[in-house]
């Protein structure tokens, strides 16, 4: 398969999932914020932007409305859902000869319909609606995906790009909220850790494995290292390493296949309660690094190898 | 005459090649002069081989192979029947080509393996002399490229120069088509590169081998362009025109629009290719296990 071809797959999968993490939480901050006193909600949507990384970008108010429709539907905003979708679509469109039809209707369709929609209207009316109903289209894409593809290498280099920006989604999330969370008790503290939770979905399956006190240490050790969650990170970097290991052959030790397994082993053999107090920053700081890492790595090795392409030999006679 | 023709190119690799890229252009012509009967391409490590005709007309195979691997083994099969084409019985001379000129550009401007300077084309007038008839001009030229050089196996490397070519006096088959395609092109004649397969014991003579299967090597010839017939092909390398002992894969402006195997791959650059080419009257026996 072309690198091309590869370097597009990756990002549809990246893209699709970074439409999908932005809605979840937008959704959990916005309702969170509906029960919660008023007095916080400036700071909460600021750490939402920056969460995204688009903190340094926006300028307007920070308040519900405005943050929810740049997040949504703003163009200029290159981290926009609709941002995010338009440049899936756009990958998807080169790629019709590599992706079933039924994918690339599910991601067209999303976006042509995206693109239809009045968002001030909707999002100021039935925000929760029009959460869930991205949430739901990011996630029928990555289920067609899984359904019409076959597991070539096409689709392993989607689910790649897919994997890594949910591991680091989940790390930002966790790093931008623990600091403040870390310190609120009680009601105010509790709420709080169910909405990171269902941000990523993972209230449910946490209270079938933790109980409902929802002690940080264990919400933290869930959503980094919990080896069943799809959306731990520890998961996702173990299916990062699985893929790298298929699309490689495993025969080589490359610096990327030392990457991913330095971020995976790092993950895994850390002691979450040693860390919880003071040393939780530098750790998600590290492996979100350690993780741009393994993209830079995979874009090197698999998108950017062309510099020691070699030439079959040939002889004329 | 039906020949089956079994072509295999094995690379070997110092260390693990991967991330392959290949195209394959094996597949004899279905044309006027020749019918395909049976193709199949056989790559191993398995590759799955994606087909289409190019912008020639030449049916190419492509296929990757991503995992590593030590060596690569391209095998194209085909049965062909092939006719003797009936030699250019029209009287036509230069002029008649002032109409096809625009037409066939691409076969008279300079290509990368075909660029001449003043010697080819001074050699190339001097062969045709007075001679005003395409047929005579294309016999005349094709024989000062037989008497110029010496058919010497190994005497030059891909992306040689015509002109040292010409002043070196040696050659092999290509080196021959592309001296021929530069002298025809320096005086205005219409001349196309062709690729294929000879059916002969030597590629200096195309006379029909004693002993039914050969192995024997890719070959390389020309056809110009003749007013009121069309095509027609030439082998400078044994100083005939084509017949029923030439197979024709395709034709491209040179060696570089119809070259039997390219590709690219990641790894070293040290490798081993191992090329065969076997073609029989009858049918092929089973090639001797390496």
């Amino acid at each position: 398969m072309l690198s091309r071809h590869a370097e597009d797959l990756f990002w549809v999968g990246r893209y699709v999932e970074r439409a999908e993490d932005t809605a979840r939480m937008l959704d959990v901050t916005y309702h969170n914020l509906l029960e919660s006193p008023g007095d916080g909600a400036e700071t909460t949507w600021g750490e939402l932007l920056e969460v995204l990384y688009v903190n340094a970008l926006y300028t307007g108010p920070l308040e519900s409305s405005a943050v929810s429709s740049y997040l949504v539907a703003d163009r200029t905003n290159p981290g926009s859902i609709i941002s995010a979708v338009e440049r899936a679509r756009d990958n998807a469109r080169g790629l019709r000869d590599r992706i079933s039809t039924e994918l690339w209707e599910a991601i067209n369709v999303f976006h042509l319909d995206l693109a239809r929609a009045d968002f001030h209207l909707d999002l100021d009316r039935r925000a929760y609606e029009v959460f869930r109903s991205i949430k739901s289209r990011c996630q029928l894409i990555s289920g067609v995906a899984a359904q019409t593809m076959p597991r070539d290498e096409g689709y392993r280099f989607m689910l790649l790009g897919l994997l890594l920006e949910r591991a680091e989604m989940t790390c930002r999330l966790l790093s931008v909220r623990y600091a403040r969370l870390a310190g609120g008790d009680g009601q105010s503290g509790f709420h709080a850790w169910v909405s990171v939770l269902k941000s990523v979905s993972a209230y449910e399956a946490y209270l079938k494995a933790h109980d409902a006190s929802l002690d940080p240490t264990d919400v933290l050790q869930f959503l980094l290292l919990d080896q069943e969650f799809p959306r731990s990170v520890l998961y996702c970097l173990q299916q990062v390493e699985r893929l790298i290991d298929r699309l490689t052959g495993s025969s080589q030790q490359t610096s990327m296949v030392r990457a991913v397994g330095r971020v995976r082993a790092h993950a895994e053999f850390t002691d979450i309660p040693t860390i919880v107090d003071g040393r939780l920053d530098p750790f998600l700081e590290e492996l979100q690094k350690e993780i741009y890492e393994v993209s830079d790595e995979v874009e090197a090795h698999f998108f950017r190898a062309g510099t020691d392409l070699q030439l079959h030999f040939q002889r004329w006679a | 005459m039906r020949l089956e023709i079994r072509y295999l190119n094995e690379f070997t690799y110092g260390e693990p090649a991967w991330e392959s890229h290949n195209l394959l252009r094996a597949c004899p012509a279905n044309d006027e002069h020749q019918q395909l009967a049976t193709y199949r391409v056989e790559v191993t490590p398995t590759a799955r081989v994606h087909s289409y005709t190019d912008y020639w007309g030449t049916r190419v195979d492509e296929f990757g192979i991503v995992e590593p691997h030590r060596s690569l083994r391209v095998m194209a099969e085909s049965t062909v029947d092939t006719t003797t084409p009936s030699s250019p019985s029209s009287v036509s001379t230069v002029e008649a080509l002032e109409s096809v000129r625009g037409e066939l550009s691409s076969f008279l401007r300079p290509s990368p393996h075909a660029i001449w300077d003043g010697p080819i084309e001074e050699a190339a007038r001097e062969a045709v002399g007075g001679a005003v008839e395409v047929v005579d001009v294309a016999t005349a030229v094709s024989d000062k490229v037989t008497s110029t050089l010496d058919y010497v196996p190994g005497a030059t490397y891909i992306g040689v120069d015509v002109a040292d070519v010409m002043s070196q006096g040696k050659g092999v088959c290509q080196d021959f088509a592309h001296l021929g395609i530069a002298m025809y092109r320096s005086i205005g004649i219409p001349a196309r590169y062709v690729s294929g397969y000879l059916y002969a014991a030597e590629q200096t003579s195309a006379v029909a081998p004693d002993e039914p299967e050969l192995s024997v090597q890719t070959h390389a010839w020309l056809e110009v362009f003749v007013p009121g017939h069309g095509w027609w092909g030439l082998d400078p390398t044994n100083a005939q025109p084509v017949g029923e002992l030439h197979v024709k894969i395709g034709h491209g402006r040179d060696y570089q629009d119809v070259m039997p195997l390219r590709g690219v791959y990641h790894g070293g650059a040290d490798h081993q290719l191992g090329v065969q080419v076997r073609i029989s009257r009858e049918r092929l026996s089973q090639m001797a296990e390496q």
